[in-house]
């Protein structure tokens, strides 16, 4: 696959990363998960509802800060980051997906797309050109001036997904961003993310759909804040996997036998439960 | 994040919200409209007056009384006799001095042409014939007997036909007598529009106010002097000459209350301590309707507020996107800064135009007061920059997981 282009160098990397919040009692969101996502490689987290995952992802995203551990983006520790540079690096390196698509809704789709670039000092291109492009790859060259509420579900996210794409970056982070579509319209989306991937980007999808989680090469699997095993799909993602109909909707993962400590540096805290 | 990009995203918020940053901004354009209409008022006023004076101006001076009122603003005038027949003797006997023509009031009750009488409204002071020495007369001359009056021209246009030269009016006094008069002369208004319409008539014989002098004679005594110097060049060291002698000898020194003051002031000062009072007052109207302009920042603020509660979610998208904590800041502050500048052209705009009917109506000539203009501008800007500060200040620290979890 394209996901192997890049393949040796880390994208992204968590050690021992918890994230403690300090309500009534100290709630552990996310609690001891070392990660390692390789460049190019294509990742899906996947977890029942408190899981921990969309923290996670603000985790990798720089939305959100550690209280425990260190994360690496690609090879720079962030732990030390200010706000304003963890906000750059937000703005060039990462680009987001949400399920709620989170575009301004004042603004055109073009305007929408270039929205990271106006956070930039250094804005000498075309950003009207830029966002046409992108808007043409997810295929909405004919919706440039459209604001959000003249967009369907699906336009809504592929323009997002262009939002994300702006600033080329090398890490995408999508959280469920199917989730408020239809069947038809997931499917049009995950095809432009594994095109993306393809292209050598790294993404890093949440969900907890199974039939979204099996576009990835890796499916990580969450419980309660901790890892709870990591499942390769490796280059199988057109081939039945065993035990697919046994994983539906649940985060255990019963058919990580094969893969479960082949290639993957998180294994530290993954293995407990890989044997059925 | 640039200053264009900045201006261009609030101003779709702005214009997204149009009655909403229609009525934030009416705050501060009453505000800053109410000043200007009182400074173009202000202007007008003094500029009406001024001009008149200064059109005729003349080398003479006033000698009068004056108080400060206690725990009052600004000065009154005394109108107690204090000037006596010695004074003015002496005081023409000094250097650069031509004439020393004293004026007094009359109690005069009631005045009549042939056909109408007029009760009040006209004022007739007593004076001599040296004090027209300088006054542009319309028509005819000084007076020159007992039976003569000169007016002005706002007493000859207050009859229903006006009064000319070679008339008779017929001045009723306080105490029941007449007498008759014949005009000899009209004499310009000394302020213009707004000079009331008076009636001159020699002291010799209708003015009989007297007084005890320290001497301890019985004299005549005036509320005032009008002084005439030989010409402009000597205005300055008669002044000089007058004051000295009215400080150091003269009667109305020792007459006057203890906390009277004797004013020698010529035409120059005058205007100027006129212009003076003019300022402070229009100064102090000013920073009454300043107060507008609090309550209108305290709007923009509120308004800026609601704003960043509102658009919570889009400043999570914002920073997820890469926006820093300044470039949230600055959105905001730029928000509330064009409203500021919004609130001050407007207010600019119908300050001027309310000025601009009021000086109409009261035909008195338009203002511009630039540097009030330049100054509302500025502070529309400072109203924004304060009001908007502490909003900015709050959607800048907006956490973004919090807000984009929002609906």
């Amino acid at each position: 696959m394209g996901s192997n282009a890049r393949k040796g160098s880390t994208a992204v990397a968590l050690e021992d990363v918890g994230r403690t919040y300090q309500l009534a009692e100290p709630v552990h969101a996310v609690d001891g998960v070392s990660l390692e996502l390789e460049n190019g490689s294509f990742t899906a987290v996947m977890g029942p509802s408190g899981s921990g995952k969309s923290t996670l992802m603000n985790l990798i995203g720089c939305l959100d800060t550690p209280t425990a551990g260190g994360i690496e983006i690609g090879g720079n520790p962030v732990a030390n980051l200010s706000n304003a540079e963890r906000a750059r690096l937000r703005g060039t390196e990462i680009g987001f997906v949400f399920q709620t698509f989170n575009l301004m809704p004042r603004l055109t789709a073009a305007e929408n797309v270039s929205l990271p670039l106006v956070f930039h000092d250094d804005v000498d291109q075309d950003r009207r050109e830029r966002a046409r492009e992108l808007l043409e790859r997810v295929g909405l060259g004919d919706r440039l001036d459209h604001v959000p509420s003249e967009l369907s579900g699906g336009q809504r996210q592929r323009v997002a997904l262009a939002r994300a794409l702006v600033n080329e970056p090398t890490l995408v982070l999508a959280d469920e961003p199917t989730g408020n579509l239809d069947t038809d319209t997931e499917a049009e989306i995950m095809d432009l993310l594994v095109e993306l991937n393809e292209a050598g980007t790294t993404l890093l999808v949440v969900t907890h759909e199974r039939t979204v989680a099996e576009y990835a090469d890796h499916v990580v699997h969450l419980l309660d804040g901790h890892l709870e095993d990591i499942e390769h799909l490796g280059s199988a993602r057109d081939v039945t996997v065993p035990g697919d109909a046994i994983d539906e909707g649940t985060s255990e993962s019963g058919d990580a036998s094969e893969s479960s400590d082949a290639s993957e540096p998180g294994d530290a805290s993954t293995g407990t439960e890989s044997a059925p | 994040m640039n200053l264009r990009e900045s201006l261009r995203i609030s101003w779709r918020s702005i214009t997204s919200h149009k009655l909403r940053s229609t009525l934030t901004t009416i705050g501060v354009i009453i505000g800053i409209a109410a000043v200007i209409t009182f400074m173009v008022l202000g202007s007008g006023f003094s500029a009406s007056i001024i001009g008149d004076i200064e059109a005729d101006q003349e080398p003479v001076m006033i000698v009068q009384t004056q108080t400060e009122p206690e725990g009052g603003v600004g000065i009154v005038p005394v109108e107690t006799p204090i000037y006596t027949e010695s004074d003015i003797e002496a005081l023409e006997g000094q250097e650069g001095v031509s004439f020393v023509a004293p004026e007094g009031s009359l109690d005069v009750v009631q005045t009549a042409t042939d056909d109408e009488q007029i009760t009040g409204v006209v004022s007739t002071e007593a004076t001599t014939a040296d004090s027209f020495e300088h006054s542009t007369f319309v028509d005819g001359e000084p007076f020159g007997g007992e039976d003569e009056a000169v007016i002005n021209e706002p007493a000859s246009q207050v009859f229903e036909e006006n009064v000319s030269t070679g008339d008779e009016l017929t001045l009723t006094f306080e105490d029941g007598e007449t007498a008759t008069v014949t005009v000899s002369g009209v004499v310009e208004a000394d302020f213009g529009e707004q000079t009331p319409p008076q009636v001159f008539v020699p002291t010799d014989p209708y003015y009989t106010t007297t007084i005890e002098t320290p001497d301890g004679d019985e004299e005549r005594a005036y509320p005032m002097l009008v002084v005439g110097a030989e010409s402009f060049e000597t205005v300055d060291p008669a002044q000089a000459a007058v004051v000295d002698y009215i400080e150091a000898e003269s009667h109305a020194a020792e007459l006057k209350g203890d906390d009277d003051e004797i004013q020698v002031q010529t035409v120059e000062d005058a205007i100027e301590q006129f212009t003076d009072i003019v300022d402070q007052l229009t100064l102090f109207i000013g920073a009454v309707a300043a107060i507008a302009l609090v309550v209108g920042s305290i709007g923009i603020a509120n308004i800026m507020i609601v704003s960043v509660t509102e658009r919570t979610r889009e400043i999570g998208i914002m920073k997820a996107v890469g926006a820093r904590r300044r470039d949230i800041m600055q959105l905001f502050l730029v928000e509330s800064v064009v409203l500021g500048i919004i609130g001050a052209i407007g207010g600019v705009a119908l300050g001027l135009g309310a000025g601009y009917l009021g000086v109409r109506a009261l035909e008195w000539p338009m203002a511009y007061p630039v540097d009030w203009i330049v100054l509302a501008i500025a502070v529309g800007i400072g109203v924004g920059i304060v009001s908007g500060l502490y909003p900015a200040w709050r959607g800048a620290k907006v956490d973004p997981i919090e807000a984009l979890r929002r609906e």
